[in-house]
């Protein structure tokens, strides 16, 4: 009987996988509903939606592939869990960048036997140029990486991630003045470092 | 915070984009694996459910099986009861601690004894009285008058 049910399993992952397309018209709301009420397509619907999202944030973190898609695994699977009776109180992306930010923190400190999250960070940062080296971005890179982590984040999370302010005060669970706060410290030392000046003589409009 | 401070160059927003959100190529395989797992969580969380309310039920059911099954019936219906007369109490002159002892029976029976057993005068009857009656057995046992 075991049997039976794990070849099901992989079978509807499956079937899953090859139905479940960007072209599904459902809100996340509406999948989130489908779900609750047992519709394992409308999860596949969601994974395929967001996966790519999801692993892209995982990188910043992991700075691997391998890590990255483990820590996005994790995600979904600490999200099927909630399953049924989970109600979606803000946008699907804010209450998922702390999770895939929490996995991927826990993926890498197992990996690399570091103690705590601080470290992962700080590391994840200095990581981000190497791609880059010896290019402008590398530079900015490093002028990132001497940002306090929170400055940091703010910083990606407005203008890599797309939030809007109140998503990243809602996200990270802090008032809407202290996210424009460190917004503002931030964007002041990029503006004042300069590494970086060069992007910011061009005019904005 | 100004309009200025809520912007940044967009060449700087591409390359921050590039720095930190950077492309993992999709693997079927390694989605379906994910998918698996998930559903996996997904089937045993809709079981969970499930299993909660049929044992909340059979809980319930349960406990009103033992409640009929612990409640005692009333003492009317047990053949000890219809057995046991308590009857009259003897006349003075014959009380002993049989007659305590009878009362005593009677009452944890769970039957009414006559107004003639209330020997401390209180219109109960209780173990007050049966403990009264059993200090008069003893008074007339040693020979004082009751």
């Amino acid at each position: 009987m075991q049997r039976a049910a794990a070849a099901s399993l992989s079978l509807a992952a499956r079937y899953a996988c090859r139905v479940a397309s960007d072209d599904d018209p459902r809100s996340d709301a509406q999948l989130i509903a489908a779900i609750n009420a047992g519709d394992e397509a409308a999860f596949a619907v969601l994974y395929h939606r967001y996966r790519d999202w999801s692993a892209g944030l995982a990188m910043r973190f992991t700075a691997n592939h391998a890590d990255a898609l483990d820590a996005v695994q994790d995600a979904f699977i600490y999200l099927a869990g909630k399953f049924p009776g989970f109600g979606l109180t803000s946008k699907f992306t804010t209450f998922f960048y702390v999770v895939i930010k929490s996995t991927a923190l826990a993926i890498v400190r197992k990996r690399r036997r570091i103690i705590n999250d601080d470290m992962v960070l700080a590391q994840a940062a200095a990581e981000a140029g190497k791609a880059f080296a010896g290019s402008p971005r590398a530079e900015l890179a490093a002028v990132m990486a001497a940002l306090p982590e929170m400055q940091r984040e703010v910083v990606l999370m407005r203008f890599v991630d797309g939030f809007a302010l109140e998503e990243i005060g809602q996200a990270l669970a802090i008032p809407l003045g202290t996210v424009k706060s460190r917004l503002h410290n931030a964007l002041a030392a990029l503006r004042a470092n300069p590494k970086v000046r060069q992007y910011f003589q061009q005019p904005v409009e | 915070m100004s309009q200025r401070d809520d912007d940044l160059p967009d060449d700087l927003q591409n390359d921050l984009s590039a720095l930190y959100r950077q492309a993992v190529p999709g693997d079927a395989r390694r989605d379906q694996q994910i998918l698996h797992q998930s559903l996996m969580r997904l089937r045993w969380g809709h079981r969970r459910r499930w299993l909660l309310g049929a044992g909340g039920a059979m809980a319930a059911a349960a406990a009103v099986v033992l409640i009929v099954l612990l409640h005692k019936p009333p003492m009317a219906a047990t053949p000890q009861f219809a057995l046991f007369a308590l009857g009259n109490p003897p006349p003075q002159g014959q009380v002993d601690i049989l007659t305590a002892f009878r009362l005593s029976k009677a009452l944890k029976l769970g039957q009414h004894p006559s107004p003639a057993w209330d020997r401390i005068g209180d219109g109960v009857i209780d173990q007050r009285d049966v403990d009264a009656w059993a200090k008069l057995a003893v008074r007339i046992d040693a020979g004082a008058t009751p």
